[in-house]
């Protein structure tokens, strides 16, 4: 991750600007060198600045994004459906309870597979209000059926919005992608990030919008789109649609191989962080895994082999890669930002405990814990009482 | 060759802004840390705390930097830092503002007052205390705060180059609003040269201040359920002063009409009124003064008054105590 850029340019790779931002605005300028055709958005906070951003640097004239105000969040995945359904490349960006009102669509949107690219940026669901960072909306998207990729860093944003539109187009994919960083502390906090200095470069990875699918946009081809089925059909199609999502599992790889020879920068599946010899390890997505990695060095210069793992993409579940990477793991702490009332375990626990089932040999101990919620803070101290449970175990 | 004078474990120089919404300390944390990533090579970090701030609440933003190869994974907002900025004085009454400062940090403070006044209340034993008149600037020469601090900041850090700054405030301003530019620069170097320091011996084997992450006060066992509030009057206990920027207005009462426009215009219960009698005799409702408790120094009665009956003034502390004119709300605490 932390290439200079001598060693990019010794690479012979395209040049890269570094720049000093967010999450929200390495979004912004993904999609605008993507140059979309269009956002259909309704502001909250907090990705609100995606629109912002791109509004601002509409006004610059940096990029053709038709972007359309809506009247809420619902109307919002509307616009972007309908402009989906025209074979238009489609980009949005919400959270929380902004999410939750467009939900009832985005079903519609992977079931009738047309994609578009999506950010969230997640928050904490009301009941009672709080606006700072959890994973309660995410929880929501995982039985969406879009595809989400989980980026921990503003570069990761950036990266990952260049790579969800490739994955969505994906001929063997064709479905909606989410890409979801944390509230506030990915989205607001401003780091050091490379970007490419010429969006052609983006353009090229990205490539061509394709044209060859039925869409709502030639008169003298009309199509219907999202009509009744009985059954036999809609089982048909949701079989169609989960074969499509496991597929997109493996368009990641290759698109995360394709993109490491642009920039240099590299997405495994699994985030991976002291865990070939490790004996204790936590499971944490986004941000709160970065702030474990210096707790495992703090640890590990104590003589404990403890790592840390976080998923780059999360639905399809990386179930394989999990069992491979739980090996020899003692004790693991799944750490998560939301809880599932009454599952016994909120949802990654049961995901990451069902893995390991399916491993005849494995001995790993999952403990389980609810975090962080509401944007409470997730300091090294609490990295390591993570890490002393797992010990204790 | 690390330029930075201090580092923590992880290899980080920090710096915390404590400051109330509407001060810019955002921004200024923002452009500061910029300069630092940007103009001098560090890798750094930059963020704010969060929530459902307005103007007047308390805020605080972070600044890390670390030599361009070490990697910034942590989050977390800042205990233990080298540097504190107080862009707001009269902050340390409701916030601890000093938290965690390392034994040989800096901490500078926006106040025309004394060093040993502000070493008193801060309750700062020892470390350099450094103060500059920001608002002052910033009145003088019709900008923010926030840059007048920016300068001194720099002075701070020496390890950052001035004219790096000077550079990015012509970038912010030239192309929109070319005339602030210059105001601008001079606010900056102003902060700069204007800030005093006076440093307090560090005895041997001074530790830092002890920092106190603050919990709840409640926890899962005492708490309502659903959230709900049982507390009652909390408009009416709570006290707005610390949200005020250097100003209240200044009632005149021989200049009042008593039209309300002033209550009218305000968020809050500042304008306490009484009965009485107008010279025919008839029952009329008169403004007897301002609870400034209540005040948080937005200046709309300044701006709503149709005669001079009210205007600002900047603020001297004591102020507000031998002005303020109670509110009576008697089933709440009692009469005053």
């Amino acid at each position: 991750m932390a290439t200079l850029e001598k060693e990019l340019q010794a690479m012979g790779l395209p040049e890269q600007l570094a720049t000093f931002e967010s999450g929200n605005e390495m979004a912004a300028m993904a999609a605008a060198q993507i140059n979309y055709h269009l956002m259909g958005y309704f502001p909250i906070t907090p990705s609100t600045e995606v629109a912002q951003y791109l509004d601002q640097m509409k006004a610059r004239g940096e990029h053709n994004i038709k972007l359309i105000a809506a009247d809420g969040e619902h109307g919002s995945a509307g616009i972007c459906y309908g402009a989906a359904v025209t074979g238009a490349r489609v980009f949005n960006a919400t959270s929380a309870n902004g999410f939750m009102y467009m939900i009832e669509q985005l079903p519609v949107q992977s079931g009738t597979r047309f994609p578009m690219v999506m950010n969230l940026v997640t928050r904490s669901i009301s009941g009672p209000l709080d606006i700072r960072g959890d994973h309660s909306d995410l929880y929501f998207a995982l039985n969406t059926g879009w595809v989400i990729l989980t980026a921990r860093t503003p570069q990761a944003v950036y990266d990952m919005n260049i790579m969800a539109l490739k994955i969505a187009e994906h001929s063997k994919v064709r479905l909606p992608v989410i890409v979801a960083y944390d509230g506030f502390f990915t989205s607001h906090q401003k780091r050091k990030v490379n970007y490419f200095k010429d969006r052609t470069v983006v353009q090229n990875f990205v490539g061509e919008c394709p044209t060859d699918y039925h869409f709502a946009r030639d008169p003298k081809k009309p199509v219907t789109i999202g009509a009744h089925m009985n059954g036999d059909d809609l089982l048909n199609n949701h079989f169609q649609q989960s074969e499509a999502i496991y597929a997109a599992g493996k368009v990641f790889k290759e698109v995360a191989e394709q993109y490491k020879k642009i920039s240099g920068r590299e997405y495994p599946v699994l985030d991976l962080y002291g865990m070939e010899d490790a004996e204790v390890a936590l499971f944490l997505l986004n941000s709160a895994a970065e702030s474990a990695k210096d707790v495992v060095d703090q640890l590990r210069a104590k003589g404990i082999k403890a790592g840390v793992m976080s998923p780059n993409i999360i639905r399809p579940f990386p179930s394989e890669q999990i069992r491979d990477a739980l090996k020899n793991i003692k004790a693991l702490l799944v750490g998560e930002r939301a809880d599932s009332y009454g599952a016994n375990g909120p949802n990654l626990t049961h995901e990451v405990k069902s893995a390991l089932q399916e491993d005849k040999e494995n001995q790993t101990l999952v403990l389980s814990r609810v975090f962080g919620l509401g944007g409470k803070d997730f300091y090294a101290d609490d990295a390591a009482k993570f890490f002393e449970l797992t010990l204790d175990a | 060759m690390s330029i930075l004078p201090v580092r923590n474990e992880l290899g980080f120089f920090e710096i915390r802004l404590e400051s109330i919404g509407g001060l810019g300390a955002n921004l200024a944390g923002k452009m500061l840390a910029e300069s630092g990533v940007l103009g001098h090579g560090l890798n750094g970090s930059n963020f704010s705390s969060y929530g459902s701030e307005k103007k007047g609440s308390p805020v605080k933003s972070f600044i890390r930097f670390c030599d361009a190869e070490v990697a910034i994974r942590d989050h977390s907002p800042i205990e233990q830092p080298h540097v504190i900025g107080v862009f707001h004085e009269a902050l340390y009454k409701t916030v601890d503002v000093v938290s965690g400062l390392t034994g040989d940090g800096i901490v500078l403070v926006n106040s025309t007052r004394e060093f040993d006044d502000v070493k008193k209340d801060l309750k700062l034993n020892y470390g350099t205390l450094a103060i500059v008149d920001a608002l002052g600037i910033a009145v003088e020469e019709k900008t923010k705060v926030n840059t007048a601090m920016l300068g001194a900041l720099f002075r701070i850090c020496s390890f950052l180059n001035p004219e790096t700054m000077r550079k990015v405030i012509r970038k912010t301003f030239e192309k929109k609003y070319p005339h602030l530019v210059e105001p601008n620069i001079r606010t900056f170097d102003r902060g700069y040269n204007e800030v005093q320091f006076k440093t307090h011996v560090v005895p041997d084997h001074a530790e830092g201040r002890s920092f106190t992450r603050p919990g709840p006060q409640l926890g899962y066992t005492t708490q309502a359920i659903g959230g709900v509030m049982i507390s009652q009057a909390n408009s009416i206990l709570k006290d707005l002063s610390g949200s005020r920027q250097g100003f209240v207005p200044e009632f005149h009462q021989e200049k009042c009409i008593n039209c309300a426009a002033c209550d009218t215009v305000c968020p809050d219960y500042c304008f306490v009124w009484d009965e009485g009698e107008d010279k025919r005799g008839r029952k009329q409702t008169f403004l007897k003064g301002i609870d400034y408790q209540y005040c948080k120094g937005c200046l709309k009665c300044v701006e709503a008054c149709p005669t001079d009956a009210l205007n600002d003034l900047r603020e001297v502390i004591g102020y507000a105590k031998e002005h303020s004119v109670k509110q009576y709300f008697p089933f709440v605490g009692g009469v005053r």
